[in-house]
């Protein structure tokens, strides 16, 4: 189809395609080489003739468009293999060190100074050595490396003819040649695209003789070419794929020929390829009509070319955080995997679950490291770890979130550096830390300190209605207490650890004894008031016990006047590992029971067969010893008469509140009169305990998973 | 390799391939793929850059097919990636000059694609990985590409245990690109040579296993082949 005589010459304009390689190493180079240094970068921008009918082909940039970090900064490397799909053009980058900067760049002086480059190379006769330089071009830029986020804005410098070049007509290359001619051309055209040596030269010349050969030359050739041709082409490498419009390289192809050749008329050849070979059909062939006068080649012409953005003259911008922030990566990864585990493993593995569960660790030693660890591993995000502690120099080897950095200066707060420790690790954990003393019976305060008690017992008691989960993880048993009755009032899920020398209890708590977490009813006053001990939970069905439903004495102060070694963390290094990772397995298996902290226990058997739940069996208590490297499993109902969750110490607490919580702390037999424990303790003649608290010996025979 | 040839005779094949005989299973297949497909770009073999403490594996790389192109139709042409853009920065009319010969264009929107098959050492297999980009470079998310996705691929991934598409970071390029994961590749791979232990002879399965391979690979990604190709498997 061939366009009307006299009409203006209208060209495609030139597209960009920046990959994302390109970014990553200019990301690189700016961090790692360039610094605040923004003087402009020379880089090579990648094109090749149209290859597909509907699709035009960019001028692309690529990671190897930039020079390479350890390289001198001012080469720029060889373009890799398959130059013929990546003709290499020179550009320029000018990237700003901030975005004002970035819209300050006064554009036009820029669009001149590139343009002017090519002038002076098409007048000297550089561009006839080395055609590439016609399609120079110009690239601004703001790389925001906090955001990920990079502003950039092209710029094809096209040296304008004055007046504008006119279209005598333009059609398939097929139509305008014989078929011997089309097929000569075809075979030239492949040759010189399979050949190194000139497959990325993008402007050439096309002579056809009398007998219908085609040859195809280098622009440098001109003179030789006049003598024997019957037809000449000016051929150039078009990556616009539009039927009636040329695309951009011959603008400034159109400039040197009539700057350098000084022709009128000018039969051009848009190349064009299809999958890889020459086509005659999708290339066209073409006359233009240059009037320009006698004087335009005396002074550089206009210029035009930057990059429209969908019709608009402004910058385009691109995002790249989803591939290039690693606290992004970190966390698809992190579900990738967990993912990969429901798909192949256990596809009821309930991932929202864990990744909203609220977990609360008291305790940010041995266990509670382990414990917070342990959960970040299956998904858990939300961690809340409180410790009134700081680091000490012996910690780091036992508690694996710090180093001997934390242990300086005195020592970090261990419940700051935990979670400064977990962030270092997993960037999306939302973890919180708390230094806090828990308030433990047995351990009298003073009327000045009673406030400050007061407010911790307060702030606990929050901390625990604001999280789902809580892990007793403390190195005493009394600190358990408070936790423990807190936890049974609101029926949270509770889970224990307790290390011995070389033996471990991880249990978790049952559920308390009244069906709602807050709220009073006239039912169970009546019925504590009637001294009915209520062992049922709220589903009717049999309570199973707390960590302290086994006692008969209460929690006292056991730190005090014992020998060093039962005072300090004495126990072997491979437990607090074992029974940590048991206990988040613990909670792990509760999430995902229907009946959650209402589950029965289980107990394991050596009976082949499929568990109820795709997890396995859901413990009530593991006991275990790593001198017999074994492990069992147990249940244990609750007592009527515990210090820590039966309802008569609940109900009281109900009743009085922050009263009953200092009368526990100051009077340590408060509790047993409480509880009927001291009735117990003297009707029980066969019980020989010992209450008198000066005695150092192995406290209270074979309580051997009590302390630590 | 004679002895090699004998022992894979007696032992069971488990569906996996060495590094070299991928390397020998990859030129097989991209050369088959240039004879049966004439209207799509080639698979080229991409040299690694990867650097061993020994001198470097001249096999060592992977297949690579970019460009493939999905135009959308204007209905699907969403700005979904509008940009509220201030004219803070743009040039106004009497700076430049005014040009009546650039050509005023709507192009339209275009998915392209790059696909590569790349061998995992750890799996012993190969892997299908790929990406997708709009035209000026910008990547397109995973809720894209699935839009771009045959309908049966939807219906393959979820009924199949084995097929699903995670995003990991490519071996030789160090960015996200998306994959079908391998876990379940040598399993159905046993299957499709099922009980033919005497294709084990000759270099048989090595020089079929990427065309077997793709034969179901290829349609999680809408990515055809030929008939032709297929053919040659029952000879």
């Amino acid at each position: 189809m061939s366009r009307k005589e006299g009409a203006l010459l209208q060209f495609a304009p030139m597209q960009s395609s920046v990959d994302e390689g390109f970014w990553h190493r200019f990301s690189s180079l700016k961090l790692n080489k360039l610094g605040i240094d923004d003087s402009p970068l020379p880089i090579i921008g990648f094109y090749a003739p149209c290859s597909h009918s509907q699709v035009s082909n960019h001028l692309t940039l690529l990671a190897e468009s930039l020079p390479s970090e350890s390289s001198d900064s001012s080469l720029v490397p060889e373009p890799s293999s398959g130059n013929r799909n990546k003709c290499s053009v020179p550009g320029i980058l000018y990237n700003t060190n901030t975005v004002e900067g970035f819209h300050a760049l006064d554009k036009m002086k820029l669009l001149k100074e590139e343009a002017a480059k090519i002038w002076n190379d098409i007048v000297t006769g550089k561009a006839v050595e080395d055609c590439s330089m016609l399609s120079r071009f110009l690239l601004i830029s703001f790389a925001d490396l906090k955001k990920w986020s990079f502003h950039y804005w092209f710029a094809f410098p096209a040296l304008m003819l004055d007046p504008p070049a006119a279209l005598v007509n333009l059609r398939p290359a097929s139509q305008w040649l014989s078929a011997a001619e089309a097929e000569s051309l075809s075979t030239a055209c492949n040759e010189w695209r399979n050949s190194k040596s000139t497959a990325d030269v993008p402007f050439f010349l096309v002579t056809i003789d009398p007998q219908s050969r085609a040859t195809v030359r280098l622009l440098k050739d001109w003179d030789a070419c006049q003598s024997d041709a019957h037809k000449i082409l000016f051929g150039f490498y078009d990556p616009c794929h539009l039927p009636n419009n040329p695309g951009w390289p011959l603008r400034n192809f159109l400039a040197l020929i009539s700057a350098k050749w000084n022709l009128k008329s000018v039969q051009f050849l848009c190349y064009r390829e299809n999958r890889g070979f020459a086509d005659m059909g999708l290339s066209l062939v073409g006359e233009a009509l240059i009037t320009v006068s006698e004087g335009w080649k005396n002074t550089m012409p206009n210029a035009v070319g930057w990059e429209l953005n969908k019709g608009r003259k402004v910058p385009r911008c691109i995002s790249l955080a989803q591939s290039m922030d690693p606290t992004r990566l970190a966390v698809s990864a992190a579900d990738l995997n967990l993912k990969l585990m429901r798909w192949r493993a256990l596809p009821s593995l309930n991932l929202s679950a864990l990744s909203s569960v609220k977990c609360l660790l008291l305790g940010a030693g041995t266990l509670g490291c382990q414990v917070a660890r342990m959960l970040m591993a299956w998904g858990v995000r939300k961690i809340t770890l409180v410790d009134n502690g700081k680091v000490a120099m012996s910690n780091p080897l036992r508690q694996s979130l710090y180093t001997l950095d934390d242990c300086l200066n005195g020592g970090s707060f261990k419940a700051t550096a935990a979670v400064e420790s977990l962030k270092r690790i997993f960037p999306a954990v939302e973890a919180e830390g708390v230094v806090m003393a828990i308030p433990m019976p047995g351990h009298p305060v003073n009327s000045q300190e009673q406030e400050s008690v007061l407010d911790d017992c307060r702030r606990l008691s929050d901390l625990i209605d604001a999280h789902d989960s809580v892990f007793l993880l403390t190195d005493t048993r009394e600190s358990r207490w408070l936790p423990t009755l807190l936890c049974a009032n609101t029926n949270k899920i509770t889970i224990t650890a307790a290390l011995g020398f070389d033996s471990f209890l991880v249990m978790r708590h049952g559920a308390g004894p009244f069906s709602h977490a807050h709220g009073f009813n006239a039912e169970t006053a009546i019925s504590s008031s009637a001294d009915v001990h209520k062992i049922k939970d709220a589903k009717g069905k049999h309570r199973l016990g707390c960590y302290f439903c086994n006692d008969v004495v209460a929690p006292t102060d056991s730190t005090s006047n014992r020998t060093l070694d039962q005072q300090c963390t004495v126990t072997r290094p491979g437990l607090a590992p074992i029974a940590s990772a048991l206990a988040v397995e613990l909670l792990v298996s509760i999430l995902h029971h229907p009946e959650g902290i209402f589950a029965e226990g289980d107990i394991s058997n050596n009976v082949i067969g499929t568990s109820e739940q795709p997890l396995g069996i859901l413990p009530h208590q593991i006991r275990g010893s790593l001198a017999q490297f074994s492990q069992m499993t147990l249940v244990g109902y609750s007592s009527p008469s515990c210090t820590a969750c039966c309802d008569t110490v609940l109900s009281e607490y109900r009743n009085k509140g922050m009263e009953f919580i200092l009368q526990a702390i100051n009077h340590p037999t408060y509790l047993e009169d409480l509880t009927g424990l001291t009735e117990l303790m003297k009707s029980a003649s066969a019980f020989s305990l010992d209450w008198d608290k000066d005695d150092d010996g192995g406290g209270g025979g074979d309580e051997d998973c009590v302390e630590i | 390799m004679d002895q090699k040839e004998s022992v894979r005779d007696i032992t069971p094949w488990d569906g996996t391939l060495s590094s070299s005989d991928f390397f020998s299973a990859a030129c097989a297949f991209s050369e088959k793929w240039k004879r049966f497909n004439a209207f799509v770009p080639p698979w080229l073999w991409v040299p690694s850059r990867k650097h061993h403490l020994l001198s470097s594996h001249k096999e060592e790389g992977y297949l690579s097919l970019e460009g493939m192109c999905l135009i959308k139709s204007s209905e699907e042409q969403e700005s979904c990636r509008s940009q509220t853009w201030k004219e803070e920065s743009s040039i106004s009319q009497e700076e430049e000059a005014v040009d009546n010969a650039t050509l005023v264009c709507i192009c339209d929107e275009v998915n392209h694609y790059d696909f590569h098959i790349v061998y995992s050492p750890s799996y012993r297999v190969p892997v299908l990985y790929f990406r997708s980009y709009h035209s000026d470079g910008q990547p397109l998310p995973f809720g894209e590409i699935e839009k771009d996705l045959p309908d049966h691929s939807a219906k393959i991934r979820s009924e199949s245990k084995w097929t699903f598409i995670t995003q990991e970071e490519h071996p030789y390029l160090n960015r996200p690109w998306y994959k079908l994961h391998p876990c379940g590749t040598s399993e159905w791979m046993k299957l499709l040579f099922h009980g033919d232990t005497a294709l084990n002879k000759n270099g048989f399965v090595i020089e079929h296993y990427l065309v077997s391979w793709f034969s179901v690979i290829g349609q999680v990604v809408g990515l055809k082949i030929p008939l032709g190709m297929l053919e040659t498997l029952s000879c």
